[in-house]
């Protein structure tokens, strides 16, 4: 196993060394890079706030904090700050990011096509409302969920400078008439930008008031959720993941609670004592949620104790680390941005693999009785492994169940990190190879 | 940048990875003991046999507001429903009084406020105070469902109540009735929807999709109980038709059918014994039932 391993990724490392190399994937990656840091403090944020200031939160119920901790109920506003600012609006970082590096690449000023990406980013996210108040921005284009958008947008802003532009280098020694004269070189591109955003803006409000788009997105999600077909269950899982790598908005990425299929079952257990033989035992909740997102989406938590025990990278050993806390409770983003896991085609396989193989020896642990399918209330964060635990009202063989599948999740994803960690060390070792010059250029 | 880890980096991954584990084996337990407690506390809600008649009394009416009625309802109906009573000051804090009997699955619970004004600025704050009340009573009470009836402004509580603070998943509402509601206020004209009315339909997709609801009206002569018009008490179909399962709307005419006598009116009395109480186990008349098909 170990040499046909080998020769395979020997095989594989070429071509996707070259696919690294392209303009397009190292302004992706430098982009990502840039949005690590935020997203690390944001995700701390967060599970600060939704496991222990929450009152459905994992550590505020399962120790009680809201009874005995003062001033519980204000002690989430500072949290809910910190992560609506960073987290959830690291988009327009990416945004400026994609702008910049793409500029920069083009000889362009690279500060201003940034900063004019952001603001493009801005006026599409921009929702105009009847009122004369301030409109308010979505959130969803803001967020971790709008990076791809993010990324197109700096793209594109960063291909305006290219085009309109005018190329020039940073004057060495600033005098006030070539900065000026470099400012007004970039004034077409972003005149053109904003103009091109205002238009996507006023386009896609009226596609959504002309299509209701919002309610037939919503209509979707809620027969996703509440389908309790096993194929469907599994369909709608492998689209979310598949939509989740790519930075977008998958039908399963948000925890709904009380879906009629959940208090059907619920209602069920209560009134029989018992969670077996419940009428819908293979739903997004009783698979997908319980077995298939250990350190969120994807099963990160296993890829991070794939880099615990066989990375040679220290770069991923540092990333596992800070992310391990974070994923322990389902988050994962510092993993998703810090490696990257997002947009990588190389993790493409395993992030979709091991839910689904999850989720398959749940539903076959279901079918056969070894134990009741998840029923009762999990609290908010709980960490990936105990979620069918709580669940099932503590049964031993679903704790078993949940250790074997990260077990199985973390086998799945080795080979493909020591791929990744391949192609990353032959890209280090042709930088190297280059020599002196180009390599200080790269860092 | 080559840099491999030395074996004290991975060394130092490793810890880490054995904390992670040691921290996750640690909450085990907890983890256990929260969700074994949970679920008893839901299964003894879900399996109580309690069903409580809640009741809110109108604008300057206090918590002692139904008494005559609940004496009426008890000598009619030969049981004993406790009375409890509960009072919200206006510093949010809630007072209780009454006890529940023993094996009394039918209590009658009353909230009052001590700010007891009309106004719909009122009636929203109202409509908090006793989502505050609700929460305590169903602390206190393992029941998972009960009977609403409102007075007058009671009964807009309650629309209020239902529309932006009910979100109980292990509770609900069986059957409301409200008493000489004025939805309108004391506006006759159903053409001119005063804010609060307006407000209730904007939100009335929000209203307990399984419950019945009866609207009661008292009328004088033909358009007024006195204080409340007729009109402004139908306008409840605005609001509750089409959204609950069954709308039913009932006018009450002479004797006490004055505004603030309808409580203890006999017509309405009879109407709340019929349409909120739950039917009285008939354990007897099983038993007869039994034996006649024995025999037969």
């Amino acid at each position: 196993m170990g040499i046909s391993e080998q020769r395979v990724i020997q095989r594989m490392v070429p071509t996707l060394l070259r696919l690294r190399k392209t303009n397009f994937y190292r302004v992706i990656q430098r982009t990502l890079m840039l949005t690590f840091p935020f997203i690390l403090i944001g995700t701390f944020s967060q599970i600060i706030q939704s496991t222990v200031l929450t009152k459905q939160g994992f550590f505020a119920s399962v120790f009680h904090l809201s009874k005995w901790v003062p001033y519980y109920k204000y002690l989430h506003y500072p949290f809910d700050n910190l992560t609506n600012l960073t987290l959830n609006s690291v988009a327009v970082i990416a945004a400026y990011g994609a702008a910049k590096y793409l500029a920069k690449l083009h000889n362009r000023d690279e500060q201003l096509a940034g900063l004019t990406g952001a603001v493009a980013l801005l006026i599409m996210a921009y929702q105009y409302t009847n009122q004369a108040q301030l409109g308010i921005f979505n959130a969803l284009m803001l967020g971790t969920n709008g990076l791809t958008g993010a990324l197109i947008t700096g793209g594109v802003t960063g291909l305006c400078f290219k085009w309109f532009g005018k190329p020039g280098d940073e004057p060495q020694a600033p005098h006030t008439t070539q900065i000026l004269q470099r400012t007004f070189g970039s004034l077409l591109p972003m005149l053109i930008v904003f103009l091109l955003a205002v238009v996507a803006s006023l386009g896609m409000h009226w596609l959504m008031v002309a299509s209701y788009s919002e309610e037939t997105w919503e209509a979707f999600q809620k027969f996703a959720t509440t389908s309790h077909s096993v194929w469907l269950t599994f369909g709608i899982a492998i689209l979310t993941l598949f939509l989740e790598i790519f930075g977008l908005f998958g039908p399963y990425q948000q925890l709904t609670s009380n879906t009629p299929a959940m208090n059907t079952n619920l209602n069920y257990a209560l009134a029989h004592h018992s969670a077996y033989n419940v009428p819908y035992p293979f739903t997004a909740d009783t698979l997908y949620h319980a077995f298939g997102t250990f350190g969120g989406t994807g099963m990160l938590l296993a890829l991070v104790i794939a880099i615990f025990i066989s990375s040679n990278n220290h770069n991923y050993h540092v990333v596992a680390r800070w992310g391990l806390l974070p994923a322990l409770f389902n988050s994962n983003g510092p993993i998703l941005t810090g490696l990257p896991v997002l947009y990588n085609p190389i993790y493409l396989i395993p992030f979709i693999l091991a839910p689904v193989v999850n989720m398959g020896i749940a539903a076959m642990a279901i079918a056969f009785h070894w134990m009741p399918p998840v029923v009762y209330p999990v609290p908010i964060g709980t960490p990936g492994p105990l979620i069918a635990f709580i669940g099932t009202n503590g049964n031993v063989v679903a704790l078993l169940l949940g250790v074997v599948c990260l077990i199985i999740s973390t086998a799945i994803y080795l080979p493909f990190m020591h791929l990744a960690e391949a192609i990353v060390n032959a890209a280090q070792v042709e930088v190297a190879r280059k020599g002196g010059n180009d390599h200080a250029k790269e860092s | 940048m080559l840099k491999n880890p030395s074996g004290s980096r991975r060394l130092r991954s490793l810890i880490v990875l054995a904390l992670g584990i040691l921290f996750l084996g640690l909450l085990i337990g907890p983890s256990y003991r929260w969700t074994r407690a949970n679920v008893t506390s839901m299964t003894g809600r879900h399996d109580s046999p309690m069903s409580p008649i809640i009741m809110i009394p109108g604008s300057s009416a206090s918590q002692n507001r139904f008494d005559t009625l609940v004496t009426q309802l008890n000598k009619a109906d030969k049981r004993k429903h406790s009375l409890i009573k509960l009072t919200v000051k206006k510093n949010d804090r809630v007072t209780m009084t009454g006890t529940l009997r023993p094996r009394d699955n039918e209590p009658v619970i009353v909230v009052g406020f001590e700010n007891n004004k009309d106004g719909y600025d009122n009636i929203k704050k109202q409509a908090r105070w006793f989502s505050l009340a609700f929460k305590q009573l169903t602390s206190k009470y393992q029941f998972n469902n009960f009977k609403a009836i409102g007075h007058s402004n009671g009964g807009l509580i309650y629309t209020y109540f239902f529309e932006h603070y009910f979100n109980r998943t292990d509770i609900k509402v069986k059957r409301i009735m409200t008493i000489g509601s004025p939805y309108n206020f004391s506006e006759a004209n159903l053409d001119h929807k005063t804010q609060m009315l307006a407000d209730f339909i904007k939100y009335r997709d929000k209203l307990p999709k399984n419950a019945t609801v009866y609207s009661v009206a008292g009328t004088e002569n033909y358009d007024t109980d006195g204080l409340v018009p007729a009109r402004s008490v139908e306008a409840g179909k605005y609001v509750y038709q089409g959204q609950v399962k069954h709308y039913t709307e009932i006018t009450v005419t002479g004797n006490n059918a004055q505004h603030s006598s309808l409580p203890q009116n006999q017509q309405i009395v009879t109407l709340i014994r019929q349409y909120v109480l739950d039917k009285k186990p008939k354990r007897s008349r099983t038993l007869i039932n039994n034996t006649t098909t024995n025999s037969e």
